[in-house]
């Protein structure tokens, strides 16, 4: 796959991902700010796809587009069932760059296209009037007349004179813009005739000529087609009739555009985005000017053609260069810098003109925003670009944006210099050199006990010196690469508005879905495998938790009811809350329900506390809903949710009120690439404890480790705590001469132990092989002197001791 | 000095004018376009005219053949020739 494929796979990613919550905005209202931030995206999408050369989704994304087009401009009505028809269109650009990504570009299905085209020409209710898109985004949708009388400030009089009268008499009034493709004259295209035949239909005017394609005469190509038309066309006809005459011109190269007048003159013309220039066109031959609008968009464009160049090293792809250069003439022309040169012959030579180009617009841009103005003279001088920007021929265009103190503005720049991209392959190297980093650093740390022991003070004092230093710098670098290594959580959040509002749908149910703490960083690993558990969870709040809204009026509740994913960090740990306020989990039907399963008898369920009875729910195969549904009650589930947060090293709680709702309350390590340890020694085995596992070290007299119904425990300030059958799991036998230290875990139980050694960062790698099958050892890591030591899993060592079992670990693999 | 061109500009012949425009136009202060046909080709060799030489001045014979393109470039091209 080519490197520009490759990263139109990543950026397609991203965008997709801008693209679902902005569409399911568009459920709360349809405004034009949202229509058009989707539309940049859209058309950012189809931009990389056109770059990459990926056809089949430049034309679905093209359809797409123009169905943005239309609702912005106000020639497609808004109806009902758009986000449902964006959404299809999207889910089908995702599942191409799916098939991308499998390597084969595909066509779109038809049958979508044609759904999508089909949008607002069916026969779709319409929205209520209300609920309608004024073309300035407030109150309803003007009168065409009302329109062009408002655009006609920016149109020549006689022009506005034309196309107002047309207005008035019932004609219909269209703004076309003709822009072919180069090859236009070898395809045997005859514009003449066009235009003879558009003549034909009505009145031409306001007719314009852009040029700015056309280079000098030495360097005219007669064959090539340069010239881009615009034009208004008063006429009788549909818009289908004009269109036609086109038919036989129109492809992916030659593209012609008819929109309805007024609309069109607005968007361009109106004193409110260009008011240095208001009362006057554009120059012949020129587009407008950029507006505060359009300038994410424009730098966003900019760096994609600088990428693509600078991908292109030594196999320029065929037709590359000069799309760039047509692309960066169009951008240079709006950004008012005067573009002199013209294509080298040489490819290589054209690159790095174009190069040039690029960044002396993002140079001129950035100093039209307030960043640094001195761009390096050199490059201006590559390009061959003079910028008028400072002087009057920028009035109306970025200058006069910039003086309006755009709050985007200042940052384009910056953002440009302050973010790039980094590998997934990169990030995990970075990671890794960094925790081996950290293992190396440690192992000094032996070196001076070694030296100590052997008498050599003065050279152990200096090893130590340099080893503190060592150490600042190595936990410094580790904290920086942990900034790429985490991930906002929003990363999962932003997965379940669509989720949410796709199943309330099926459900019936109307659902307000509430993220809080997206921007609470996680590690990256962490952030791919929470998914799930929290899927389950949310799910479970859509069908179990969430009452149709019917009960929940009739509960005094609103019919709306409330799922909310927050996300908070707590020292080195992140919580992750699912909550609903549902009806609640009803603990005497799970109770009820684990019996007649069989799975606990009802002595065991009638000595339970509401919490433990509340516990029932991880129970595997357990579920208190009598209906399978697509959704949950399985009863397979929550115990794979509870499994996969403690594989993570994290815990769930539940709490629940009747009538009122249920929360699960995760609690994670915030990252899982580095650990730090207790190092203990049980028997003749050194081992790790996760510190996070770990409530306090003591020691206790013998005479306070009894036995409780034939289970060890120790008796700690009148509190009676069960005892982890260490010695039994793991090598060797437990000493009680006297006393013992005992670690105690988090979860009240505690580990009899021979000493405790220290405290030590780590890696922990899983067990492979066979070793896999010691669950009670979540991984082993390698200590600064080359040992080997194996890290205990608090929760399964508990789990394994409750149960009465030894087979998780026991004397098979033992410690170093 | 003024040069004339008598070939019609459109696109059959814009190439071979262009040549001659190279070979002459250097140092001429008008050129005159003694055949009134224009098309879309014959546009674009204007624009190009007046980009390679922005002081010459442009005349071209008025005529009915692509009246539209006459049009066009007497309002766009023409206007500040």
């Amino acid at each position: 796959m080519s490197n520009l494929k490759k990263i139109f796979l990543e950026e397609a990613d991203e965008l997709l991902t801008q693209i679902e919550p902005l569409v399911l905005d568009l459920e709360k209202g349809v405004s034009p700010p949202l229509l058009d931030e989707l539309f940049r995206v859209v058309h950012t999408l189809k931009g990389s796809a056109g770059i990459a050369g990926i056809r089949g989704i430049g034309e679905l994304t093209h359809c797409l587009e123009d169905l943005l087009d239309g609702l912005r401009s106000g020639e497609t009505e808004v109806r009902s069932g758009l986000v449902d028809v964006l959404l299809m269109g999207f889910d089908g650009v995702k599942a191409m760059v799916a098939d991308l990504a499998a390597g084969h570009d595909l066509p779109p299905p038809e049958e979508l296209i044609r759904e999508i085209a089909g949008y607002g020409r069916g026969n779709s209710p319409e929205l209520p009037a209300e609920e309608k898109m004024s073309p300035s985004g407030t109150g309803p949708r003007q009168p065409p007349d009302a329109a062009v009388e408002k655009a006609g400030d920016g149109l020549p009089e006689e022009v506005r004179r034309i196309l107002l009268d047309g207005l008035h008499q019932g004609q219909n009034v269209y703004h076309l813009t003709l822009d072919f493709g180069r090859d236009f004259f070898r395809q045997g295209h005859n514009l003449t005739y066009l235009l003879e035949d558009l003549a034909g239909l009505g009145t031409i005017a306001g007719f314009a000529v852009d040029g700015s394609r056309v280079p000098v005469l030495s360097r005219l190509n007669p064959e090539d087609f340069h010239l881009v038309f615009t034009l208004y066309l008063v006429t009788g006809a549909t818009r289908e009739e004009v269109e036609e005459i086109f038919v036989f011109v129109v492809s992916d190269e030659n593209r012609v555009v008819v929109k309805p007048a007024g609309e069109y003159v607005l968007k361009e013309t109106t004193p409110a985005e260009s008011p240095d220039n208001a009362g006057r066109p554009p120059a012949p031959g020129q587009e407008p000017p950029f507006s505060c609008e359009h300038l994410p968009y424009v730098v966003n464009v900019l760096r994609q053609q600088e990428k693509a160049l600078k991908l292109a090293a030594g196999d320029v792809l065929p037709g590359l260069l000069p799309v760039v250069r047509r692309i960066l003439e169009r951008l240079a022309g709006r950004a008012g810098l005067a573009c002199e040169q013209y294509p080298a012959a040489d490819p290589g030579e054209e690159k790095e003109r174009l190069l040039g180009m690029a960044g002396t617009i993002l140079d001129a841009l950035g100093a039209e925003y307030g960043a640094d103005t001195a761009g390096p003279p050199s490059r201006t001088g590559t390009s061959g670009l003079e910028s008028p920007l400072a002087g009057a021929a920028a009035s109306g265009s970025i200058a006069g944006v910039a003086r309006q103190g755009s709050p985007e503005g200042g940052t384009a720049r910056e953002r440009r210099q302050s973010a790039f991209r980094v590998q997934r392959e990169t990030a995990d190297a970075l990671m890794n050199l960094s925790g081996e980093l950290i293992v190396a650093k440690n192992s000094l740390s032996y070196l001076v006990k070694k030296l100590e022991v052997r008498g050599l003070d003065e050279y152990a004092r200096e090893l130590k010196d340099r080893y503190h230093y060592i150490d600042r710098i190595s936990r410094e670098m580790h904290n920086q690469v942990m900034d790429i290594w985490l991930l906002p959580v929003q990363e999962v959040f932003g997965r379940f508005p669509r989720f949410v509002r796709d199943q309330a749908k099926k459900l019936g149910k109307r659902v307000d879905l509430v993220t809080d703490g997206g921007d609470t960083r996680l590690d990256r690993d962490i952030i791919e495998k929470i998914y799930d558990p929290l899927l389950h969870l949310v799910r479970n709040a859509l069908d179990h938790g969430l009452e149709e809204p019917e009960d929940r009026i009739k509960a005094g509740k609103n019919p709306t009811g409330v799922i909310r994913l927050t996300a908070q960090r707590q020292g080195e740990r992140v919580v992750i809350q699912v909550s609903d306020d549902g009806r609640g989990i009803d603990v005497e039907a799970l109770a009820e329900k684990a019996v007649s399963c069989g799975m606990l008898s009802r002595e065991q369920v009638s000595g339970m506390t509401g919490q433990e009875k509340l516990r029932l729910a991880f129970l595997p195969g357990l579920s208190c809903k009598d209906e399978i549904s697509d959704l949950s009650g399985r009863g397979v589930g929550m115990d794979a949710v509870e499994n996969t947060v403690k594989r993570l090293g994290g815990t769930i709680q539940v709490e629940s009120s009747p009538g009122r709702g249920t929360a699960f309350v995760i609690s994670l390590p915030f990252t899982m690439a580095t650990s730090e340890v207790l190092m203990v020694r049980v028997g003749q085995g050194v081992y790790g404890l996760p510190l996070s596992a770990v409530s306090e070290t003591v020691r206790v007299e013998e005479k306070d480790l009894r036995t409780v119904r034939g289970r060890p425990v120790a008796l700690l300030r009148g509190e009676i705590i069960p005892l982890l059958p260490g010695h039994l799991l793991l090598e060797g036998q437990s000493s009680r001469r006297g006393e013992a230290v005992l670690v105690v875990l988090w979860q009240k139980a505690a580990l009899p132990v021979e000493a405790v050694l220290g405290k030590e960062v780590i890696i922990v790698k899983p067990l492979a092989g066979e070793l896999k099958r010691l669950s009670v050892f979540m991984g082993a890591a390698v200590l600064g002197d080359g040992r080997v030591l194996l890290v205990l899993d608090p929760g399964e060592l508990l789990r394994l001791a409750m149960n009465g079992q030894d087979k998780g670990g026991i004397r098979l693999a033992g410690g170093n | 000095m003024r040069v004339e061109i008598d070939l019609p500009l459109l696109l059959p012949y814009v190439e071979e004018i262009r040549q001659r425009l190279l070979d002459q136009a250097a140092g001429a202060e008008k050129i005159i376009f003694t055949k009134s046909d224009l098309d879309a080709a014959g546009i674009q060799l204007i624009v190009a005219v007046r980009k390679e030489f922005p002081s010459l001045k442009i005349e071209i014979a008025p005529g009915q053949s692509g009246k539209i393109c006459h049009l066009l470039l007497l309002k766009e091209v023409n206007s500040d020739v």
